[in-house]
């Protein structure tokens, strides 16, 4: 197992790429600029500012970035080397394919983990300036979740990396994920609620369990679910499915993280570099 | 056991075939030359031996071990310079030999390996910045890491100049000294005649000749370029050498020369013949068939294919004679 030593010079690597730092400067900046605002604004807050409302607010960001840096920092970890033929020193050396995968995976994460740190803790930073009374309890709950989904975002980008022969085809793959993730996603539970109700948008007022766990699948929704779970006060109407409860969330971005990575690590196991 | 046997070898690539039913076996603790122009199948051959491909039929033997099962045990006891490497653009040349030594588990100096391949005063420069040169000597020294039991060298002069290029072959002889198995290809002639033990020469993914340089050239010359220094060259002389049987052709090389293509076995007939004829034998000299030559036969001249094709005309003794 050398899986150790491909994440620590993928992760010396990767952390001198400028586009990393120049994305997580403006993470950093929009975190810090929302988090400013919402505790100094009264008509963000609406009825007065709370830790949760807080956390809400800066889960915008955070998935935005994340998506968007998981991209920058992993989607050509292992197409690119195939590419460029830098794969030849990586494999001619004792490291079996899970190995790079799986170190890829923990050194990429690494990095984009310490960009999400320095957001957050700037964001801590200022919060505790204009804001007194945050709970550092929930906020270093939050900045957990948010790792998770960093984790869940770099292991799908990783997969697709392994999945596709050159960086090209990884990069197209990979933005394709993100518009299908971020934006198309959320079609699927209007979709479905819409054909359900007779492909009609007519009283169309509540959702059923069913079309709302649709809702909540994908990484970012599943994370900002998890947050509103443990972290809000989602107010509970009668017994609330398994299925909808944050500890699903927990297991679905476990999901998005070993599936991708695995269909990709298949693939690559067989694959003629 | 040797050190490495390809039994069979076949790769396919849709309808191409890249390695054509190549069996070879490389003793240990020689230097053996993989000797092919370019796309003839070299870097595949090397590309299986390390996993980075898989045979489409046949099996491929490191140090006994399965090169496609046990790749990970073989790159372990296996040093590599591959061809259409890339390296780290943002690692130093420290921090590559270092990856190279955390991966085999060996607790050696970078330094001492970048010193040993001539690149110490750029230890700490990113390998992005690197000439073609340097990075060739980078590789090589990570390819040292862990002293080897076998060195797989993909045209590890490229890029090197003539001085470099001689640094390289002193690495390779010392590591063969140090016991190691040496298995490099190329496609520069001279690079090869001057350190191997053994060649094999390989042409559109078939493997046409093992054997050594002198034995191949040998096999190969029927006739030698022959200069004989006379004196004065006459119309007689001229006449006589062409009626030697064996020769196919005489020139005069200024009015004191002559050039004279022959069987190897006339040129004792052919200086006594211009001595009959008046002339006087002032020195000669026979030029061995280039190694350019040979290559050139094995890998193009269609008599050749003829030749490795058909009953095996490399045969005799120790040599070993590979048909399609």
């Amino acid at each position: 197992m050398t899986w150790a030593v491909v994440a620590r010079k993928d992760f010396q690597d990767a952390r001198l790429s400028k586009a990393l730092w120049t994305l997580t400067a403006l993470f950093v900046l929009m975190s810090a600029g929302m988090a400013y605002l919402y505790a100094t604004v009264p008509e963000l807050s609406g009825d007065g500012v709370t830790t949760t409302g807080l956390l809400f607010m800066l889960g915008a960001p955070a998935t935005l970035f994340i998506a968007i840096a998981s991209i920058v920092v992993a989607v050509t970890s292992i197409a690119g080397e195939r590419d460029s033929g830098s794969a030849k020193l990586l494999l001619g050396l004792p490291h079996s394919r899970r190995d790079v995968v799986v170190g890829k995976l923990v050194g990429r994460s690494a990095v984009l983990a310490v960009a999400i740190l320095v957001g957050l803790a700037v964001t801590l930073g200022v919060l505790s300036m204009v804001y007194g009374s945050i709970s550092l309890v929930d906020y270093v709950a939050f900045t957990g979740l948010t790792l998770l989904l960093a984790l869940a975002y770099v292991g799908i980008m990783v997969g697709i990396s392994a999945l596709a022969g050159t960086s090209g085809r990884a990069m197209a793959v990979g933005l394709g994920a993100f518009v299908a993730l971020e934006f198309l996603a959320d079609l699927v539970p209007l979709g479905a609620a819409f054909v359900r109700n007779g492909f009609s948008m007519q009283g169309l007022t509540t959702m059923s369990p069913g079309i709302e766990f649709l809702g909540v699948v994908t990484p970012t929704a599943a994370y900002q679910h998890a947050i509103g779970w443990f972290l809000g006060n989602l107010p509970a109407a009668g017994p609330t499915p398994f299925y909808l409860t944050g500890w699903m969330s927990l297991l679905l971005l476990g999901a998005w993280l070993v599936v991708p990575l695995a269909i990709g690590y298949r693939h690559l196991r067989a694959a003629d570099l | 056991m040797d050190a490495i046997e390809l039994a069979g070898v076949t790769k396919q690539y849709g309808d191409v075939t890249a390695l054509d039913d190549v069996s070879l076996s490389v003793e240990k603790g020689e230097i053996f030359g993989f000797l092919g122009p370019n796309g003839a199948g070299k870097s595949t051959t090397i590309d299986i031996l390390l996993d980075f491909v898989r045979p489409t039929d046949g099996t491929a033997t490191v140090l006994g071990l399965d090169a496609q099962r046990d790749s990970l045990a073989v790159r372990e006891r296996v040093g590599i310079l591959p061809d259409g490497y890339h390296l780290y653009d943002r690692l130093t040349a420290r921090q590559h030999v270092a990856f190279a030594i955390d991966s085999k588990g060996t607790d050696e100096d970078p330094l001492a390996l970048l010193e040993r391949v001539g690149i110490a005063d750029a230890a700490d420069r990113k390998a992005g910045g690197f000439s073609k040169g340097m990075k060739q000597r980078l590789v090589l020294a990570m390819a040292l890491v862990g002293d080897p039991e076998i060195l797989i060298l993909d045209e590890p002069s490229t890029g090197l100049d003539p001085n470099g290029a001689r640094e390289m072959r002193d690495i390779i002889r010392a590591e063969r000294d140090r016991g190691a198995t040496v298995f490099f290809s190329s496609h520069i002639l001279e690079q090869v005649e001057a350190v191997c033990d053994r060649v094999g020469i390989l042409r559109d993914g078939k493997l046409v000749a093992v054997d050594t340089i002198d034995a191949l050239r040998d096999a190969l010359g029927t006739d030698v370029r022959f200069t004989v220094g006379v004196g004065t060259v006459t119309d007689d002389i001229v006449d006589a050498v062409s009626a030697v049987d064996g020769v196919s052709s005489v020139q005069s090389d200024g009015d004191d020369t002559l050039s004279v293509l022959c069987l190897d076995d006339a040129k004792i007939t052919v200086l006594h013949a211009i001595e009959t004829a008046g002339g006087t034998i002032i020195d000669f000299e026979t030029d061995e068939t280039s190694l350019e030559e040979m290559f050139a036969a094995y890998t193009s001249d269609p008599s050749t294919d003829q030749m490795a094709d058909g009953e095996p005309v490399l045969h005799s003794g120790d040599r070993e004679v590979v048909g399609a």
